[in-house]
Parts: structure tokens; sequence; C-alpha cells
């Protein structure tokens, strides 16, 4: 299988007043069209690894490499680049900019890359309407509960097609009936071959991924390694 | 202390007093409120930076106010008059010099006042022979040496002080603003014309010679202009007479405080000149008394135009302080958050941020008023220069800088209280938090709706006041229609969308302001229409700038119309958009500074354009003018003849007396007003184009045949077309109604007819002249001929294009006054962009986390952030040059026959240049610091 993600040797270090080692040497392989649950105790370093590997941190040593190129050689606008092109995100707090309707939230990865104005509404009111927001579009994100906003955000990761989608703690903020429904969104749309990384707290969020790598102290401690 | 500001030093201590009791009483909270005053140095000199403008722009207008009132009282009542306190008239009439001795000798006279002259004042002309130089509309000042001794000495360039007994027969004074006109020295050999009519002889040819040149102090600033000080019998040598037309009187004290000591003689003097059965009718004066109230009264429109001025300012500035207290929440949001959780009342959160608020107000305070001395010396110093400009070489007016504890008490307190009060208001809106958002720093839930019960009965109130206000005239009115616009807007809020319902608003707010400025009388008195002025300016801005936000997306549309090419603009340029249009009330706080400012420097810039100098018209075809007050004809000089077209030739009479204007502009105890006789015919052939009619009439002509044929009609260079004038007349008081007004500068004065101005006869006779020279001719080279060569009759000429300059120096000076208030509301206006730059890094991490994660650039941040700042600005200089381009047309417009409308596009690209160039700076910084934020610092940022 395909390894969208292969991550060697990966430290972070963090020297804020004392010296921190947030990872210590990660070796990760993730495959396409994977779903894979990171957890681990608070500081264990979930959140650095994802956005390591998303790029959206820099790193200390090692290499990480994304659809054959190696995030540490890339320039920050190189970087950023590619993040718009091949990545989504989803985090805890939603996130969604607080100006702006569901749908201008959920268009703005394709106006990044260049995509006209009518293509773009189109295809966010379909990716709305996948996530059960087709209703929701003109609504701006104080108007919606949490669970909407979450899909909204859900929406925003996916409207351009990534090939990854990093979520962290996507359902941290959420009741269980809405922390069930993004789950059944993730679930739905893995199964249609979309690659999510997530990092969660919830066992029961990590038991519906297809893996699960745990993390102590800056390293995996399960699941992990070169796949 | 006045009453007022012991109101305001009660307040003061009461809301200050208060503050220091809750720091006293919760010592926690005083503690926690001094340590985060002083925790982040830099920002707190921002913060007392932002807080002090209040307080600076305040007194930097009271200093200015009172430099101006000081000094015009200093010199129109105490210096133009000097020891001189009551006197004795009977306005343009002579009578015996025996009044004068009577009164001296009385013994219930010489127990309240200190000394009794004899005297003449006249106008005419004077020639200095030896320096070959001439001027006309000097006055000849007789003084008795014999009874000058209480009037004070006459101190000479040279040092040496007279009471004139020591002066030969012919020798004369002159007043160094003559001496500098006609550059004479002493030893000069001069000539002196008066032509007063029904004189008892006729006047004879004296030799003169200048004695000396007294410095403008005590007697030698008498009148302030151009004089010759002769001893009586030489004046009277020269009128051609025996008689005297003044008698002054001296009261006990000073040149400053013997007003009291006159007022206390005039009862007493009045009774004895009765007593004297003079068949002239002769009038006792306090003449300094008046001329001070005059003087106080003329500044009223100054202090109402700087206060006024002062007050958009102070807006501007409590805008920045919204923004800097938003700022600080914004900050803190998750401490207060915290400390919410922990048990701390709203109200203490509230108390918290004002004792933090007190400490920075104080401190603004004291360095606002320092701030506010210089500003205040520098608008000072720009009315200096704009009277000197005004005055020109005419008077010897001396304009000081007044600094007094009242006032500065006044500025640092109204400034601090100002400032508190919008701290106090700021802080209980930024109190107002879900705990649990707070603290976990995410965006706050959408407020929850209000009782309806109690929204309609505030509702129904406003709208019965807004109807009541409807009914009255002037601030009333407009802020009852404002009340109405806004309870519509309310009641019509749900029905309509968002945008929709902005921009109705806005219209409407921006509709009612222009309608009631439209319908204003400038003329009007000066407190209300400012009060009018100022509120309708910041409600126009208001309404334009709720419509622009509402409105933004159009700019969106544009970027999108232009293509997938421009797809990330698109994206790039949304959010900053969004924010501006989606958030209008913080837009319009920014916006809205430089807007107001913006506004103010247009509508100088549309009065530039419409007091712009236009030589055709202000000369009304003429191109010199040529003035004689000593004598009655002008014959040209054969030289010049040949080039010129034609000529009018204006019989002109010096009248000297009280001159009351309404708002007293203008008027005083002792004027000078050439009296311009025209004909039956003048409509026919107008010597002067009119600025501003009275409504009544639908053109020049319509006035010049109405000022024919009606003797009650003039038309005036002061004062403004419906207003009254009274001046002296034979025998009593003379009131005209001002028909229209002509262009300063040119022929300063009143026209009107024989009929009109038969009350004045008894005035010296004088003539003005327009001579209109052929189109090659060099009018300035035929100017300085005609007064070369008629230098003996004492003739002055000037081409018109140097009038036209002067007068023109003269306005741009007067405009140039408020320049320094603008720039201090500027420096707000770039003071709340950086300040909004520094809220947006702190309150938009998450977003601007989010936005790099998605894939926005370093740079897309960088130019997103800029565009913010850079379209804030420009609504904010729209919005501002639609207000004061369209308040600049109606003043225009209210001004019947001025030249042509038009805008100073230069002066407002400077300040476009200025804004655009300040914004670059000032965002650049915090936008860098933005675009360098980890993005995964960022989305993870809680404080």
């Amino acid at each position: 299988m395909e390894q969208i993600v292969k991550a060697r040797g990966v430290r972070k270090v963090y020297r804020s007043g004392s010296v921190v080692e947030a990872l210590r040497g990660i070796d990760l392989d993730i495959p396409a069209g994977e779903l894979l649950a990171i957890v681990g105790p608070s500081g264990s370093g979930k959140t650095t690894l994802l956005n390591c590997l998303a790029g959206l941190e820099t790193i200390d040593d090692g290499e990480i490499l994304i659809g054959g190129a190696n995030l540490a050689e890339l320039s920050d606008d190189d970087r950023t680049e590619y993040r718009a092109k091949s990545m989504g995100f989803v985090f805890q707090a939603f996130n969604l900019l607080p100006v702006l309707s569901a749908v201008e939230n959920v268009e703005i990865p394709m106006l990044l890359l260049g995509a006209g104005t009518k293509e773009t509404r189109a295809r966010a009111l379909e990716t709305l309407e996948m996530v059960g927001l087709a209703d929701r579009a003109s609504h701006r994100p104080d108007q919606l509960s949490g669970g909407e906003q979450q899909r909204v955000a859900v929406a925003r990761a996916l409207v351009h097609k990534p090939a990854v989608v990093w979520a962290d703690e996507p359902t941290g903020n959420l009741d269980s009936e809405s922390t069930q429904a993004v789950m059944e969104l993730f679930l739905r749309l893995n199964r249609e071959g979309q690659t999510i990384v997530m990092v969660t707290h919830n066992p029961q969020i990590a038991a519906a991924a297809a893996r699960t790598i745990t993390m102590r102290d800056g390293r995996i401690e399960d699941g992990g390694g070169p796949g | 202390m006045s009453p007022a500001l012991l109101v305001l030093v009660t307040l003061f201590v009461l809301a200050y007093g208060a503050v220091g009791i809750f720091a006293v009483r919760r010592r926690l909270l005083g503690r926690l409120a001094l340590r985060e005053a002083v925790r982040r140095r830099g920002q707190t000199l921002l913060v007392v930076a932002g807080l002090m403008v209040g307080t600076a722009t305040i007194t930097a207008a009271l200093v200015a106010a009172d430099s101006v009132g000081d000094s015009t009282v200093d010199a129109f009542a105490y210096n133009n008059w000097g020891y001189v306190d009551l006197t004795v008239t009977a306005t343009n009439q002579f009578f015996p010099r025996d009044v004068a001795d009577r009164l001296a000798t009385s013994p219930a006279v010489a127990r309240v006042v200190d000394g009794v002259s004899a005297g003449i004042e006249l106008v005419g002309s004077v020639s200095d022979l030896t320096a070959r130089q001439g001027t006309s509309g000097i006055t000849l000042v007789g003084f008795d040496p014999g009874s000058q001794r209480p009037f004070g000495a006459f101190v000479l360039t040279t040092g040496r002080e007279t009471y004139g007994q020591d002066l030969a027969p012919g020798a004369v004074l002159l007043s160094r603003v003559l001496a500098d006109k006609l550059q004479a020295k002493p030893g000069d050999r001069l000539h002196v014309s008066v032509e007063v009519p029904g004189s008892a002889r006729p006047a004879l040819p004296v030799d003169l010679r200048v004695a000396g040149i007294a410095r403008s102090e005590g007697p030698g600033a008498y009148t302030l202009g151009s004089v010759v000080f002769a001893p009586l019998a030489t004046a009277q040598d020269i009128a051609g007479t025996d008689l005297i037309n003044i008698v002054r009187i001296s009261a006990p004290g000073g040149i400053r405080d013997s007003v009291q000591a006159g007022h206390r003689a005039a009862p007493v003097l009045a009774r004895e000149t009765k007593s004297l059965g003079s068949p002239i009718r002769l009038a006792v004066s306090e003449v300094k008394a008046r001329e001070v109230k005059t003087a106080k009264d003329s500044t009223v429109f100054i202090r109402a135009l700087l206060v006024g001025m002062s007050a958009l300012v102070v807006a501007a500035g409590a805008a920045l302080v919204i923004n800097l207290i938003g700022m600080l929440a914004e900050e803190r949001r998750s401490r207060m958050g915290v400390l919410r959780a922990l048990g701390l009342k709203r109200s203490r959160l509230v108390g918290l941020s004002v004792t933090e608020g007190a400490i920075y107000s104080l401190a603004a305070g004291v360095l606002g008023t320092g701030v506010g001395i210089a500003a205040g010396r520098l608008v000072a110093a720009r009315f200096g220069r704009a009277f000197a400009e005004f005055a020109g070489s005419d008077f010897d007016f001396t304009f000081h800088f007044s600094l007094k504890p009242a006032t500065l008490l006044a500025g640092f307190v109204l400034g601090t209280l100002l400032t508190l009060a919008v701290i106090f208001l700021a802080s209980r809106r930024t109190s107002r938090m879900t705990i649990t958002a707070a603290i976990r720093n995410l965006p706050e839930p959408p407020p929850e709706r209000k009782s309806r019960r109690w929204r309609t009965v505030r509702l129904a109130a406003f709208g019965v006041l807004g109807v009541l206000g409807l009914t009255a005239p002037g601030f009333p009115r407009l802020a009852g229609g404002i009340a109405l616009i806004l309870v519509l807007s309310a009641v019509a809020r749900s029905r309509l969308s968002s945008r929709t319902h902005s921009t109705l608003t806005g219209l409407a707010l921006a509709g009612w302001s222009f309608a009631i400025i439209g319908g204003s009388d400038p003329n009007a008195d000066a407190n209300t229409f400012f009060l009018v002025f100022v509120v309708a300016m910041l409600t126009s801005v208001f309404g334009l700038t709720l419509l622009a936000s509402a409105n933004l997306h159009v700019a969106e549309t544009v970027v999108g119309l232009l293509g997938r090419a421009f797809a990330g603009l698109r994206a790039i340029l949304r959010p900053p958009l969004a924010y501006l249009s989606r958030r209008p009330v913080r837009t319009g706080l920014t916006t809205g500074v430089f807007a107001v400012i913006v506004g103010m420097l247009s509508l100088f810039a549309v009065f530039f354009v419409i007091f712009r100098p236009d030589y055709q018209r202000f000369g009304n075809g003429y191109d010199v003018r040529v003035l004689s007050t000593g004598s009655a004809t002008v014959e040209l000089p054969a030289e010049v003849r040949a080039d010129v077209i034609r000529f009018i030739d204006i019989p002109t009479r010096g009248y000297i007396g009280p001159l009351k204007t309404q708002g007293g502009f203008g008027g005083g105890e002792r004027v000078f007003v050439p009296l311009f006789q025209v004909g039956n015919d003048v409509a026919e052939a107008p010597p002067v184009r009119l600025d501003q009619r009275d409504k009544r009439f639908d053109s020049d002509r319509a006035v010049w045949e109405a000022v024919a044929r009606n003797p009650s009609l003039v038309v005036a260079d002061f004062g403004s077309p419906g207003q009254k004038l009274t001046l002296q007349g034979r025998d009593g008081p003379v009131t005209f109604t001002i028909a229209a007004a002509q262009a300063f500068g040119l022929l300063d004065g009143v026209f009107g007819t024989e009929r009109t101005l038969s009350p004045f006869q008894s005035a010296p006779l004088g003539a003005s002249v327009l001579v209109d020279v052929r189109d090659n001719a060099d009018a300035p080279r035929v100017a300085r001929t005609i007064e070369r060569d008629l230098f003996g009759q004492g003739v002055d000429a000037d081409s018109i294009q140097k009038l036209l300059d002067t007068a023109d120096r003269a306005n741009r000076a007067f405009f140039s006054t408020i320049d320094v208030l603008m720039r201090m509301g500027l420096v707000v206006g770039i003071l709340s962009l950086g300040i909004v730059g520094m809220r947006v890094v702190t309150e938009r991490r998450h977003v601007i986390g989010v936005l790099r994660a998605v894939g926005y650039k370093r740079r897309h941040v960088m130019l997103g952030l800029m565009t913010e700042a850079t379209v804030t600005a420009t609504i904010g200089a729209a919005v501002g040059i639609v207000v004061g381009v369209t308040m600049g047309y109606l003043f225009y417009r209210q001004s019947a026959s001025q030249p042509g409308f038009g805008i100073d596009l230069a002066s407002i690209g400077g300040v476009l240049g200025l804004i655009y160039l300040a914004v670059l700076l000032v965002t650049l910084g915090p936008a860098w610091r933005a675009s360098r934020l980890s993005p995964a610092e960022a989305v993870r940022y809680s404080e």
C-alpha cells in the first residue's frame, strides 16, 4: 500500500526557558486511506507530532516525507503551499472565522487554490451538503451549535479534496451526540478513501480508528513504526 | 473659580474619590489594578499616550482661546485707549474747548477722575515731504500738553519721555505704525490734510515737523493705528478750527484696572456735562469698559470655533480610548474570566478596569495638559499670524500667549473626567463575558435578547422625545430627528436584512444631518451654530461609515468579477473585508476618527477654493484702488491717464466713532468706518461685486436698487446680510440693515446713498477711486505712479492684485489656525490604526493560525492585515471627503453670490498621502508580527 506519510527519526525540542524534548526520534508510516488515531496522556507529544507531520511546525532532526516531498527541506512558503493543496485541518476549538458564513468559511481553501467563483461556491455547497449542513450555509458560526461548527470545519478541511485530513481533538469540545455525528462523518469519509490522522483523548473514538498509536514522553509506545 | 469650573472640580473629586475608595476598600483589586497598569511599560506608554488626547485637545483649545481673548482685550480695549476711560463727544461735531475746562474745574468731577483733557480726533491723509511718502486713513490726534500728565507720557523711540509741553509749534509725534509706513524720521517735514465740513475757518497749510516717534505704549499706542499726535493748538490749525471734538477723561488707576473707577465716574460726568447747558448734544461714554465688552464678545466666535473643532478631536479621542480599552480587555480576557470564575462580581470587574483606567487617565491628564499647552501655543501663534495678516501694517496689534491656572485646571479636569467616563462605559461593555468562553479564549456566544417590554418602553420614550425635538429649531431639531431615525431603525431591524438596515439607517442619519446644516444660519449665535455643526458632522460621519461598512462586499464582488486570476486575491481579501463589514461598530470607531478629521480638512479644502483669489471678480473689472482721506478730490496724474480706460470716484466720509454690530464682530467704541456715498443710479454700474446677499434679493442688481431706494439699507464688508449695524449719527444712533456683503479687502466700509449717509455729513470728506487700466498696462506701476505723484495729498494707491493677495493671505492664515487641532486629530486616527493592528494580532491569533494552516502564506497574512488597515483608512477618508465636501457645498449655497464652487484637490491629496504613509508605517509592525506567528502556536494559543 502507498505510504502517504513517512517519518524517520523525528525530533522536536522546545526551548522556552527550559529545554523540553517533545518528540524523541519518531518513526511512523501512514498508508493512504488509513484512519489513524494518536492517543496518549497529556504532554506525551501527540499534538506536536501531528503539527510536525502536517508541516505546521518545523522539526529539529529527522525527516518527514509526504507524497515524496521532504517537509524539512521545503521553505515556509512551499510548505504552506503544500498544505493548501494537499492537507485539511480540523481543530478542537473549530476555529472558524467568526465573521464569515458557513459557506464562506468552506470556500477559503478553494479560493486560495485559485478556483473560480462559481465553481468554488458549488463545491462548497456540495461539501456542506455532504456533512448535512446545506440548509445552514448562510449562517455564521455564532448561529451554529458546536457540533454544526465542527462539521463546517470538516467541510472546510475536505472541500479541496486533500490527501490527508489532520484532526486535533476534533470532538474535544462536543457533547456525545455531536461527537457521534462527527465520528460517523469521519468514518464515512475514510470508507470513501480519505486519509485521516487524528489526535484524541477519547478511547471510544480511538477504538473506531483502523489503527491507533499510543504516545508517552515523546515516543511512540505502541502501534507505530514503519508500516 | 467660575461656577462651571467649580462643578467640574466637584465632579472630578467625586469620580476619582469613588475610584480611590474602591481601591482602598478592595485592596486586592486595587493592587491588581496598579500592577496591571505598570506591568508592561511599552503598553502603559501607548495607553497613556492614547488617553491624553482628550485633555491635550481641550487644553490646547482653551489655552488658544484665552490667548486670543486676552490679546484682543489687551489690544483693542487697553492699549487702544491707554489711560482714557471715558470720553465726552458730540459725534463728528465740534464744540467749544470750554466744555473740557469747566469739567476739569468741577469739584464733583475732580473727586472721581484723575484727569480731563480737551482734544481733537480726525481722519485725514499725511505726506512726508522729506521721505516723499504719503498715506491716507491716518488719525490726527490733538492732545492738550497742559493736561496730559494723567494720561501718561509719550515714550519716544530714543527713550525720551514727553507730555508734549516741550514740543515747538508745528512739531508733532508719529505713532510707530505711521512712521514705518512713511519711513519717517525725526526732523522730516510733514503735511497733514483733513477736510472738515463747516469748520469755522479754512484749513491752512501748516508746516509740520516730526519731533519724534512714539513707542506703542501708554498714549503712544492710542488708536493702535497710524496717528499724528499734535499739541491741540497745532491740531486746531491743521483742522482750521478753534473748537475741539473730544474730551478725554482718565479715571483713577492704571491702564488695566481703571474700568470700575470709570464706571463710578460716569454718572457724575453725565450730570456735570448736562449742567453745562451746551446747545450741542454731548454724550459721555464709558469707552474703555464698552470696548472691553465688545472685545470679549468679538472673541466668542473664535472660542466657539476652537471648542467646536476640539470637540471633534475629543470625539475621535474617545473612539481611541474605546479601542484601547478593547485592546486591554482582549489581552486579559482569559485572566478576567478566571477572576469571574473565582467569584469576582461583574461590577467589581468593572471597578478593577476603571481603577486601572483611572491610573492611566490621571497620568494622561498630566501629560495631556503639557502637550495641550504646547499645542495651544502653536494654535495661538497661528492666530497671532492670522491677526497680523488681517491687521497688515495698519494696526499695532501685539498677540501674546496666555496661560492661566484656571484654564489648565479646566482642561485637566474636563479631559480626565471625559476619559474616565469613556473608560467606565467601555469597561461595562467589555466586562460582559461568558466565563467559560473567556477562560478557554473561545469566541463569545451571541448575547441574549433583552426584555421586549423594556425595549418597547425605551423606544417609545425616545420616539416621543424625538417628536418634541422636531418642533424646536436648532440643536433640538437635529437631535429629535436623529432620535426618530434611530427608533425607526430599531423597529425595522428585524424586518430587513442587516445590509439593507445599515444602509438605510446610515443614509437617513447623513441626509438628516446635511438637511439641518443646509438650513442653519452660520451667522446666528456662534455657540449654537457650532453645537449643531459638531453633532451634525459626527452624525453624518457615523451614518456614512455605517453605510460604507455594510456595503464592503462590493469590493470583494469587484475582485470576484476580475475572474479566476484574482481568486487568490479574493481569498486574501475576504477575511479583512468581512471583519470590517460585519463589525460595524468597531470599524466605525476607527474609520470615524479619520472621517471626522478628513471631513474637516475637506471642508477647508472647499473653503480655500470658494474664497480663492478671483482677480476679475474681486476687482469688479478695476485694476487699481486709490484712497484719499484728507482731500475730497483726486485728480489722476497726466502720466497715467493714457493707461486708464475708466475710473469711478466715490465720495467717502471718514466716520470715526462707535460701531455696533450683531454678534459684536468688528464693532468697537472708536472705529474708523469709511462711508462710501453712491448715487441713486448705482445699480447701473456698481462699484464692487457682492459676496453674500440677503435671501430677499435674487441678484446683485436687486440689492443695489434696494440700497438706492431704501435709506435703511446698506452694503458692508463686515457682519452678514440681514444683520443690523449701528453708527452714531449727528442726532443719535443710526441703525442700518446690511442688504449684502462685499468682498473684504477692496473698499472696506459701508456703502449707502447720500440720503442714507446724511446723518454723518459732519465727518471729514475724502475720496475713493477705482481705476480700470488697459489690458497691457502694468497696474502696479500705475499705482506706484499715482502714489508718487499724489504723495503730497497723502493718497494710497494699490493694485487690486496686491489687495487680493493680502486678503487671501489673511483668509488662509485664519483657516490655518485650525490646522494644528486637525493634525492632532490625524495623529489620533493613526494611533487608532496602530492600536487596532496590535489588537488584531492579540485577538485573532487563532484565526491567523488557522489561515496559515489552511494555506495562507506569511505575505498573505501581512497583505490581509495591511489591506484591512488601508480599507479602514480609505473608508474614513472617503466618508470624510463626502461629508466635508457636502458641508462645504451647503455653506457655499448659503452664500448666494460666492465665486464658483470647487475643491482644493492638492490639499486633500496631501492629507491622503500622509494618511496612507502613516497607515503603512503603523501597521507594518503588527502585520509583520502576525505573519511570523507559528500556525501551530497560534492555533493552540490561550493565555
